[in-house]
């Protein structure tokens, strides 16, 4: 069952998606939050995954957190891209040891005189680069990996 | 002399707007300047006319002295307005205006050069029977300057001569300290108002910063409109002020109005300024500076007195004379502002951007707010993090204070975060209630004017809005069809 | 819409004799049901644990929508076969919501014989897909079978409603444009690796989820090739290489969750619309049934006071009050639908019968879905009765019953013999979904009854060859007889041989009805209007 991460001041909470409550926009920002227990006037408004609520006399700032991006239960995602299709190393542009952003390109291959980047797949540090420049490979071969990540 | 038909203000936010609708109210044109990223801004809407500047940066635009003189001969203004900050200080500009043949709305520049240089200004003051906090200047010969600093005793204040708000000040709190936390200043001081020169006082012990509003005909005529306490601050920046000063006792308060008045027309001072002092536990108080220019906090005085001071300075550059004199002016209640920034008050005052998604400004009785900001605009760190200022208003401070606290809580600023819940804590306090607090104030109350914790109540309502107000990353599921939403977790 | 009134004393002395017989009644089957679907042996669970896998509830918790309910259907099955070794017969069916859908799920529980089909299994399959087919619900399949138990393999493999007849409806639903969508979370072999391959999606479990049509021990066998399961079909195998499954998960919740997705997905159920209002908690507490059913089955109650603990409101407008009043018939509402109720009252005679044929035509040309609360020994019978016509009125009844078109639903509230099962739709008449309660009995005719003749019979016989029989003699033919009559109209052998979609607690007979009306509007109702007769 989906649950929704939420962040307060630093602090994480993993909540049930269904709620106990409903909530009623009157479309400036004011809302009527009931539920069971009663109801509540509250300001809220959402930028992306970012809330801010104002309530009683208190204003909050909740961030969504995406739990795909929280550290997997051990079974980590792939730490190696592996070549979809056989070709040749064109370029590489990252070391072992590199510290790597989400989406920074590691290494160029080419194949049926198609180029394709190879880019880091998350953050990270790069571990091996299997292929030097020049390197024919087939399809599924290792091409480069990235430092397991850690909890 | 003659009477102004149109007015450039070389200002922007809040201040600009509340020219403009004094400018209204007279029936003066008015002409808003505005770098690019202030063009959907309340004043440049409200202004009769817009002039686009630029500059390096954004503040760097509303420096550009030259350009701001020739958008206001474009536009067939007379007069120009500085407001406060910016080229409000600027004696050269002040001086261009004057070539150019335009009225500058303010103090003649011999008066914002005296007062501009902290040296000069309390080597005046000094002259004119103003008291002064024991203190020595660092010209070139900084060993000098160091051994009498030392003398003075600790804890010691390090200023910029040639600017204040905080910037270039450093509180020396032993000897060991003093040589780093001067250069320290010195270039702080040079960075932000390209002059390095520092001096040095002593520090009283948590003193009150109380400040009079002074109004004068440029012909040595002078009168005040009572003083401001503003010693909510927060490293040296204010937050809350009020008027009058609450526990003051008569005789000082006389003395200070009159000391203030006296610095006034010494300097033959044309146009509304503002001198501050120093109140110490003792009772004693000392000359700081003399603002020659409108300050933030005017509005508190607006109000107990019924004075729109930008109207006084309008008819003091239109007439050279007083309309009024010191028996007109009549107190009658009590005012305090909360200024709201766009500043992270839990954590460090850190300043904080963002689009301001949803700003519902109070509208209780006795409410005024000077606002810059409109909703939907994006805070940038590009300019000053002050959003807007709440004033409140009541026949006496209980009243004032009551209706302060109401605002506080009526305000809604939603998507940067601001320091409206730290304003609420701070205005609810049982020390400012009493009106019995300094500059110390802050510092001192810091455990009680953190946040309270939030309750568990709170925080799962809080969570079932976050779940409510959209839909995140994984769209939760649609709501089960009757009668199985009826049913809940039935089973068999 | 008339409120019941009720003339039960709830604090009468046969009230309390009653509930408190039901208080045992109800205990032996929450106990019974409870151990069937919890009770294994340890090295069962501690094997799924080993390999990783979930209960088979837990998937189902992580199935369904969190606060939603789940009718599950037959959970008794198997219970008086194979020694009792393989209760539910090792799967677990039901209607719930899923990502905000009305779906069937099937799902095997592996934590019985390693999910291993029994005859049983099959049988169970077969009705739940045929409640798929008739009602037109998206399947979701939690597929984790260890495949046919193959010393029984003559009962599951080769007759028209044994295996094949699984995929075969599968195939079916699919034609017929209902969505399913498998998550094979163990190996599906054999005919189990049809499940995924027939269904519209199908996601599959890294390490644990395997399809092959021969495992690797059979491999082995026929050609001698040594691969491990995950090579012959593992996760990797049908997502990447071979296209058979769709999705590969690295766990079961993440598969169980992308499942929940795929249903998101589905199109939107186009449901038949029938006259419906707000719903009504009813008046009279559903509790006090356990006070109304008698302890003794040949002792009466008047149906009307069921019928007042399930509907809206206790709300219930009768039909033909008068006349033929063994058999109550009236308009209510079950969770805002209206439906036609007919439940018996006695037996049935020649105005019973026709009163029934004539309410059913009128709810059939109205679209007004049936409701049949059975509580019958039979047609009445004797001379009179058959000068009258109560055969041929029996017939009017059974002809209008078999062939109206909106979907039926019945409870066998008490005894359930005869003919009279018959007329009031049991199982052979197709009902979308037929209940029963813990008390309730089915056979040719009563037990005691039967007992009673074929020992006549027996005795007659006897003394045609000069023989006298002493009354422990008598005694002695009659009680087994009368014990294996008993077992055999039990509600747990019934529903162990899956004659029945599942034994209900009475309370909750309002909810059951609810969901098996609202999932039975996913399929339209098609009329041939002719005339109402009068008969």
């Amino acid at each position: 069952m989906m649950n929704r991460i939420f962040e307060i001041d630093g602090e994480r909470y993993d909540v049930s998606s269904i709620v106990d409550g409903e909530i009623s926009k009157r479309g400036d920002g004011a809302c009527w939050f009931y539920n069971n227990e009663g109801s509540h006037f509250v300001w809220m408004v959402r930028d992306g995954d970012r809330i801010f609520v104002r309530m009683n006399g208190r204003t909050y700032q909740i961030d969504e957190i995406d739990p795909r991006s929280m550290a997997t239960d051990g079974a980590a995602a792939e730490d190696t891209a592996k070549a979809p299709m056989p070709g040749t190393v064109i370029s590489i542009e990252a070391a072992p040891g590199q510290e790597v952003r989400n989406g920074e390109i590691l290494l160029t291959i080419e194949s049926m005189k198609l180029q394709t980047q190879i880019t880091a797949w998350r953050d990270g540090v790069v571990d091996e680069i299997h292929l030097a420049e020049g390197d024919e490979f087939d399809r599924g071969a290792s091409l480069v990996s990235l430092k397991g990540e850690e909890e | 002399m003659a009477k102004i038909t149109k007015t450039l203000i070389a200002n922007r936010g809040e201040i600009a707007l509340r020219i403009v609708r004094t400018l209204d109210a007279l029936n003066i044109a008015s002409v808003a300047v505005y770098h690019p990223l202030d063009a959907e801004a309340p004043y440049v809407e409200a202004a009769g006319e817009a002039v686009e500047i630029e500059g390096d940066t954004p503040v760097g635009a509303y420096l550009q002295g030259e350009r701001i003189i020739e958008a206001a001969k474009q536009t067939g203004a007379d007069a120009i307005h500085p407001g406060y900050g910016f080229l409000s200080e600027n004696a050269a500009f002040a001086e261009a205006v004057e070539a150019a043949g335009l009225v500058f709305i303010g103090p003649r520049a011999e008066t914002i050069r005296l007062m501009g240089d902290k040296i000069t200004a309390r080597t005046f003051a000094a002259e004119n029977d103003v008291p002064l906090a024991p203190s020595v200047t660092l010209g070139g010969d900084l060993a000098a300057f160091l051994k009498a600093a030392k003398e003075i005793g600790f804890p010691l204040l390090i200023k910029a001569s040639a600017g204040g708000g905080g910037k270039g000040m450093q509180i020396v709190e032993k000897a060991d300290e003093l040589e780093t936390k001067v250069s320290l200043a010195a270039s702080e001081a040079e960075r932000a108002f390209g002059d390095g020169t520092l001096y040095a006082e002593k520090l009283v012990g948590n003193p009150r910063h109380i400040e009079v509003q002074v109004l004068g005909d440029g012909q040595g005529n002078a009168i005040h409109l009572g003083e401001r306490e503003c010693s909510i601050q927060r490293r040296f920046q204010k937050i809350i002020e009020e008027a009058p000063v609450p526990s003051l006792p008569p005789k000082t308060r006389i003395a200070i109005h009159e000391t203030a008045v006296g610095l006034a027309k010494a300097t033959k001072y044309r146009g509304a300024g503002t001198v501050e002092f120093i109140l110490g536990s003792d009772g004693a108080f000392y000359f700081l500076e003399m603002n020659t220019r409108l300050q933030v906090e005017h509005p508190v005085t607006e109000m107990i007195t019924g004075i729109d001071l930008v109207a006084e300075q309008i008819s003091i550059a239109e007439t050279g004379k007083l309309d009024r004199v010191q028996e007109d002016i009549i107190f009658e209640g009590h005012a305090i502002e909360a200024r709201l920034y766009a500043e992270d008050a839990d954590n460090g005052f850190l300043p904080a951007t963002g689009p301001l998604l949803v700003f519902k400004p109070p509208k209780g009785l006795g409410v005024r707010v000077d606002g810059g900001v409109k909703e939907g605009a994006e805070v940038s760190s590009a300019f000053d993090p002050m959003l807007a200022k709440l004033i409140a208003y009541g026949t006496d401070r209980e009243t004032a204070v009551e209706r302060l606290r109401a605002a506080l809580e009526e305000t809604v600023c939603l998507g940067v975060t601001t320091n409206i819940d730290f304003l609420a804590r701070l205005a609810t306090h049982p020390a400012f209630l009493a009106g019995e607090y300094d500059t110390g104030f802050i510092a001192k109350y810091d455990s009680d004017l953190k946040p309270e914790a939030m309750n568990k109540v709170d925080l799962e309502i809080l969570l079932a809005i976050a779940c409510l107000s959209g839909k995140g990353p994984f769209a939760p599921p649609p709501p089960a069809p009757e009668p199985y939403a009826s049913m809940g977790e039935w089973r068999n | 819409m008339e409120r019941i009134r009720s003339h039960i004393d709830t604090k009468g002395k046969t009230f309390k004799a009653y509930a408190d017989h039901n208080a045992q009644v109800l205990a032996e089957f929450h106990q019974k049901q409870k151990a069937s679907r919890f009770d294994r042996p340890e090295r069962d669970l501690d094997r799924l644990a080993k390999q990783n896998k979930l209960f088979v509830r837990e998937r189902l918790n992580l199935l369904l929508d969190p606060g939603t309910p789940f009718l599950e259907l037959s959970s008794l099955a198997a219970n008086q076969a194979y020694d009792g070794e393989v209760p539910g017969a090792a799967m677990v069916n039901g209607i719930g919501i899923v990502s905000g859908r009305e779906v069937l799920v099937m799902a095997s529980d592996s934590s019985v014989k390693g999910g291993a089909l029994y005859p049983l299994s099959v049988t169970k399959s077969v009705r739940a897909l045929d409640i798929a087919i008739e009602n037109r619900l998206p399947v979701v399949h939690l597929t984790d079978s260890a495949g046919a138990f193959l010393p029984l393999q003559a009962e599951i493999f080769p007759d028209k409603y044994d295996g094949g007849r699984v995929f075969r409806n599968q195939a079916i639903l699919s034609k017929m444009g209902v969505p399913q969508v498998a998550v094979v979370l163990g190996h599906g072999t054999a005919g189990g690796a049809y499940i995924p391959a027939l269904s519209d999606y199908a996601v599959i479990v890294r390490g644990t989820g395997g399809i092959f049509l021969g495992g690797p021990p059979l491999v082995k066998a026929a050609t001698g090739e040594d691969v491990t399961a995950d090579e012959l079909g593992g996760c990797d195998v049908h997502t990447q290489i071979s296209g058979t499954a769709d999705y590969p998960a690295e766990n079961e919740a993440e598969g169980i969750a992308k499942a929940r997705e795929l249903v998101a997905l589905l199109p939107k159920a186009e449901k038949t619309v029938i006259d419906w209002e707000e719903p009504e908690d009813p008046f009279y507490d559903a509790e006090e049934l356990y006070g109304i059913i008698p302890d003794d089955i040949k002792k009466q109650f008047d149906m009307r006071e069921v019928i007042a603990r399930i509907v809206d409101g206790s709300r219930f407008h009768e039909y033909q009050p008068a006349y033929g009043t063994t058999l109550v018939c009236g308009y209510a509402r079950i969770w805002g639908y209206k439906v036609g109720i007919l439940g018996n009252n006695g037996v049935l005679f020649n105005d019973s019968a026709k009163k029934a044929a004539h309410f059913m035509q009128l709810c059939d040309r109205d679209k007004v879905p049936l409701v049949f609360l059975q509580n019958i020994t039979g047609f009445m019978i004797g001379k009179d009765y058959e000068r009258e016509g109560i055969t041929k009125d029996g017939a009017k009844m059974i002809m209008v019953q078999a062939g109206v078109d909106v979907p039926k639903f019945t409870v066998l509230v008490n005894g359930s013999f005869g003919a009279g099962n018959y007329g009031m739709a049991g199982r052979a008449w197709d009902p979308r979904f037929l209940f029963t309660w813990p008390n309730s009995q089915i056979s040719v005719m009563g037990a005691e009854q039967a007992a009673k003749t074929l020992t006549m019979l027996k005795v007659a016989q006897l003394a045609k060859q000069g023989k006298q029989l002493s009354q422990e003699e008598i005694a002695a033919i009659q009680t087994p007889i009368f014990e294996e009559y008993s077992r055999q109209s039990s509600a747990y052998f019934a529903t162990s041989e899956l004659w029945d979609d599942g034994i209900i607690d009475p309370v909750d007979t309002r909810n059951a009805l609810g969901i098996s009306i609202s999932a039975s509007l996913n399929a339209p109702i098609e009329r041939q209007p002719g005339g109402i007769m009068r008969f």
